[in-house]
């Protein structure tokens, strides 16, 4: 009588391994055995026998209790673990006997499976991981907020943060820090180019900081008019003072000023762009306006972030009562750390993973697909061994045994591609997407088990159920029918596999529509006119440290005399600088007015980015003066002050008349006016896919900036000048190092990077839905030819055309591939949506992607239906209806 | 059932066959299994308790057989046997195949005489 599944697993697994019935077993074997004894005693005195050798014979008879009791113990012990290892071994030949089959299964399931995993692995490194900050989630960002012009998180004003530092309650700890490029030098080397993050001590308790060598900088230490200590990186130390502990106490050169190494961070540690070394920032209060701090705090235990947040708020309304110059229109707001990393890349890394989840239920799909059609092929053959006794259960067992061989063999193969892939992915992502260092990212193991889990359980559900079916079918008929398994499992077997089948065609039509989708945009952002030439173009920072080149006269000649040298070498075509390079990242704003016009309230006036430039930029940077002229050698300190600025401001402020004349006023250091001489093409300097911004270029003469980058245009490869700007530089001032040397083309490059990575997935998910939708649609018509092979023959014989044949197959086929893209379109339309944000130049209904891709999986489908139907013209009538 | 236990003259499947023939007369323990086969075969057949009792074990572990404690005709605790609805069609089955071989291996041992 059925018992509960459980009770009967339980006792199975008991069986298995002669567990718990150990004990009820003996008592029941020694009571058996002391009732035949008896008996046979008994037997032995009716035979009459005197009662002790009635007893010792019935013994003798018995043979020993041991040997009885191994014997029967043997028996109840089951041979599962025996039968197992036949039935591993009797799956291997089998596979191995279908050897398409078998390499599709495996293929299919290793792929998605590592596919799938890679993915999510990645999408866990950047989005998912712990920071690695002691109680992450306390720490948050604190940003300004100007109403007007609304970046969602500016820098901040210095004293603006000393304040909040000194009012604030809900935070424990607050800090600040900023990054500048520096150079090192000291112990006889040569100068190094540095990245230097000037912060405050709390910095490094609110990170945790932790140090291989000496120690991080202390409060005491922070404050104007303290000593000069530096705490270097783990990656600076080894890199340039090969790991050596002593450096510890030692000086170094930084900007030409002495500094001493007081520690040697933690491997990997860091926030946002890593750094090679950290100096005490060393804040006074100030009025000064600049906003150019970023600042993390960390939450009192008992302060929620939007208490936290609202303090800010507060805060902020009261600096601009004290400081309105400074403060008016601007806010404050507090946001989590981790949102502030992530912010942009996580829609597109949930969207790949969404796709790579679509690729695996494909898989999924072709794989049940491939398993049905084998089932249905070994039916007969089942029904075979059940007549010829072999029980039904054991059948059920060795096919059990076989799907999970089959996954075994996959996971182990997919687990390889897991792991190459992971390690292949994590290269390619942008640095700036990571929520920390990429280093030492791994396979994740929760999700390897889960798509193992996965897999298998396709392998066994659509491995054995058929197989359960066809055991307690009609034996008879079965065998009659040889090869055509008996009517009623074909009909249901035949729809669930193109219901499959259909399944998997919508899914790849969803793939593929984002995969169209996503290269489409990643082409328009690779059209889009940025504003300048990027290529031949060979750009490198150079720093000036502010104690060797103290006047603004001694910044300026150095750059012109640079410049001189470097346009003099063979092949250079134009130099230039300029204090903020596009796609840098960087930028510096101000707020400005124009003359003549009704000044804006404070805090709401249009902001432009300032860029001082030296003359040569324009020509260097390819970027076309269209109104006016450039900046040009005479304009110098004692000449008026002049700018040229973008399309985007001519256009804002004198829409259809020339900008050329007009004066601009601003504050920077004192107040400015300055007269427009040229209108500039819009340069986008964030990028292809943010819009182009006001810009103001000045002089370098009237604005000198000590750290410019120069851009040099070649007429060759641009990376062989290298060395000979370098020398150039050496040939001035021997101390100054040469850093972030790229061409510009590699800087478009990196700028495009995500949306090429999302563009280069998505397209090979796509292809591989294709692919698979197009092998199971190959799969169902390959065998439902088989199946009306007898048909065909008979049409054949009654005079239907190869032609004929063919129409019939295809039009199935159609029919399947009709739905299939019916339903993925649908779902296509309703799931792009998900993308827009993603997308660039291109609407997610775009009906041109969405009709070719349907037009391109309707040609692969209905190629994947007609090479069967041609195979079924080949058929030989005769030998179809004599019968196999 | 095709394995030799080589130690009985009997095959394992044929004991297996028999021991379900004996209790197709009635459920009983495995004492009176043994004495219903030596009667059956007229005192030809000695049954071991080294075989039948785990003949009877690989039975009730295939479900064709059923086990549960009773009281003996001389008041003694005994594990009495029961043929399963399985059990019925396995002997029934048995029986064919029997029948069948014993036929055929009649034929070839007649041929050319």
């Amino acid at each position: 009588m059925p018992r509960p599944f459980i009770d009967r697993a339980r006792a199975a697994i008991a069986h298995a391994f002669g567990f718990r019935q150990r004990d009820g077993m003996d008592a029941r074997l020694n009571d058996e055995m002391r009732f035949h004894l008896e008996m046979a005693t008994e037997q032995n005195l009716r035979a009459g026998m005197p009662a002790d050798d009635a007893r010792r014979a019935a013994l003798l008879a018995f043979g020993g209790r041991d040997r009885w009791n191994e014997a029967a113990r043997d028996e109840y012990r089951s041979r599962y673990l025996e039968e197992l290892v036949r039935d591993v071994r009797y799956a291997l030949r089998n596979l191995r006997r279908t050897p398409a089959f078998t390499a599709a299964v495996i293929a299919t399931l290793a792929l998605s499976v590592g596919a799938t995993t890679s993915m999510f692995s990645v999408v866990n490194a950047v989005l998912l991981r712990r920071l690695p900050y002691p109680d992450p989630e306390r720490i948050v960002v604190l940003c300004e907020h100007n109403l007007t012009n609304g970046k969602p998180c500016n820098s901040i004003n210095p004293g603006n943060f000393l304040a909040w530092r000194a009012q604030s309650r809900s935070f424990a700890s607050m800090g600040a820090f900023v990054d500048r490029p520096v150079s090192v030098a000291g112990g006889g080397r040569e100068p190094i180019a540095a990245q230097a993050r000037i912060a405050t001590a709390d910095v490094f308790s609110i990170l945790g900081a932790r140090t291989v060598a000496g120690r991080v900088f202390s409060a005491d230490e922070d404050r104007p008019g303290g000593p000069d200590v530096m705490v270097i990186s783990y990656r600076f130390w080894q890199q340039h003072f090969g790991g050596d502990p002593s450096i510890v106490g030692k000086p170094l050169l930084m900007q030409a000023y002495e500094y001493t190494v007081v520690g040697v961070a933690a491997p990997g540690f860091g926030l946002y762009e890593p750094v090679d070394l950290w100096i005490p920032a060393r804040f006074a209060p100030t009025s000064a306006s600049g906003r150019s701090l970023r600042a993390i705090a960390r939450l009192r235990p008992n302060a929620s972030l939007e208490q936290a947040d609202r303090e800010m708020k507060t805060m902020a309304a009261r600096r601009a009562v004290d400081l309105p110059q400074v403060n008016t229109n601007w806010t404050a707001l507090a946001m989590p750390l981790r949102e502030n990393l992530v912010g942009g890349s996580q829609r597109a890394l949930w969207v790949l993973l969404g796709a790579v989840g679509f690729l695996l239920v494909i898989a999924c799909a072709n794989v049940a697909n491939l398993l049905l059609a084998r089932a249905a092929d070994r039916q007969r053959e089942v029904a075979v061994r059940i007549s010829l006794g072999a029980s039904p259960a054991r059948i059920v067992r060795q096919l059990l045994t076989e799907s999970l061989v089959l996954s075994t063999v996959s996971a182990v193969i997919g687990l390889g591609i897991a792991v190459k892939g992971t390690r292949a992915l994590v290269a390619l992502v942008p640095s700036g997407m990571a929520v920390q260092s990429l280093d030492g990212v791994s396979v994740d193991w929760r999700v390897l088990l889960f798509t193992l889990a996965v897999a298998a359980i396709t392998g066994i559900i659509f491995g054995v159920a058929p197989a359960r079916q066809a055991t307690r079918g009609d034996l008879q008929t079965t065998l009659k029918e040889g090869g055509r398994a008996s009517a009623g499992s074909t009909r249901s077997h035949t729809r669930l596999r193109s219901a499959l089948v259909v399944a998997e065609m919508s899914l790849a039509l969803v793939l593929l529509a984002g995969a169209g989708l996503m290269t489409r945009s990643f082409a328009a952002l690779e059209h889009v006119r940025l504003g300048f030439e990027p290529a031949h173009a060979w750009t490198g920072s150079v720093s000036l440290p502010r104690r060797r080149y103290a006047s603004d006269t001694a910044i300026i000649s150095f750059y012109q005399n640079l410049e001189s040298r470097i346009a003099a070498l063979p092949g250079v075509t134009a130099v230039g600088a300029i204090s903020y390079l596009p796609l840098s990242g960087q930028r510096s704003a101000s707020g400005f007015n124009v003359e003549g016009r009704a000044p804006a309230a404070p805090g709401q006036e249009p902001v432009g980015d300032m860029r001082a430039v030296t003359p040569g930029y324009f020509s260097a940077m390819g970027i076309r003066i269209r109104d006016g002229r450039a900046l040009a050698t005479t304009d110098g300190a004692a000449t008026p002050s002049v700018a040229v600025v973008s399309e985007t401001l001519a256009r804002t402020f004198w829409p259809g008349e020339s900008a050329v004349g007009h004066y601009l006023l601003y504050e920077w250091d004192k107040q400015e006016r300055v007269q427009i001489v040229g209108v500039a093409d819009d340069v986008h300097h964030d990028g292809a896919d943010k819009s182009a911004f006001m810009e103001i270029y000045r002089p370098h003469t009237q604005f000198p900036y000590g750290n410019m980058t120069l851009v040099v245009r070649t007429s060759g490869d641009p990376t062989t000048y290298r060395q000979s700007i370098q020398r150039a530089i050496g040939d001035l001032d021997g101390n100054l190092p040469l850093a972030d040397m790229r061409t510009m083309d590699s800087r478009v490059a990196e700028s495009l990077g995500s949306t090429r990575l999302s563009a280069a997935l998505f397209g090979l998910f796509g292809l591989l839905g294709l692919v698979l939708a197009a092998v199971g649609v190959y799969g169902v018509m390959s065998y439902a030819v088989q199946q009306r092979k007898h048909e065909i023959g008979v049409r054949m014989a009654l005079g239907a055309r190869p032609a004929d044949v063919i129409r019939m197959i295809v039009r199935r086929g159609a029919e399947l591939a009709t739905i299939g893209i019916a339903i993925g379109t649908v779902g296509g339309l309703l799931l792009t949506r998900l993308m827009t944000r993603l997308l660039f130049g291109v609407a997610p209904h775009d009906a041109t992607t969405f009709v070719a891709i349907a037009g391109l999986l309707a040609a692969v489908c209905l190629l994947a239906t007609y090479l069967p139907g041609r195979r079924a013209t080949k058929v030989d009538p005769l030998m179809v209806l004599r019968g196999e | 059932m095709g394995e030799k236990s080589g130690r009985d003259d009997l095959l394992q499947g044929t004991l297996d066959m028999l021991v379900l023939k004996a209790l197709q007369l009635g459920p009983m323990h495995g004492w009176g299994i043994t004495e219903r086969l030596e009667q059956g075969s007229k005192q030809l057949l000695q049954v071991g308790q080294g075989s039948l009792y785990p003949a009877l074990y690989r039975l009730e572990r295939q479900r064709l057989i059923s086990s549960s404690w009773g009281t003996s005709e001389n008041n003694r605790r005994a594990r009495y046997y029961a043929l399963t609805p399985a059990g019925r069609t396995q002997l029934a089955e048995e029986r064919q195949a029997w029948k069948r071989m014993s036929r055929a291996v009649e034929l070839v041992l007649a041929m050319g005489d």
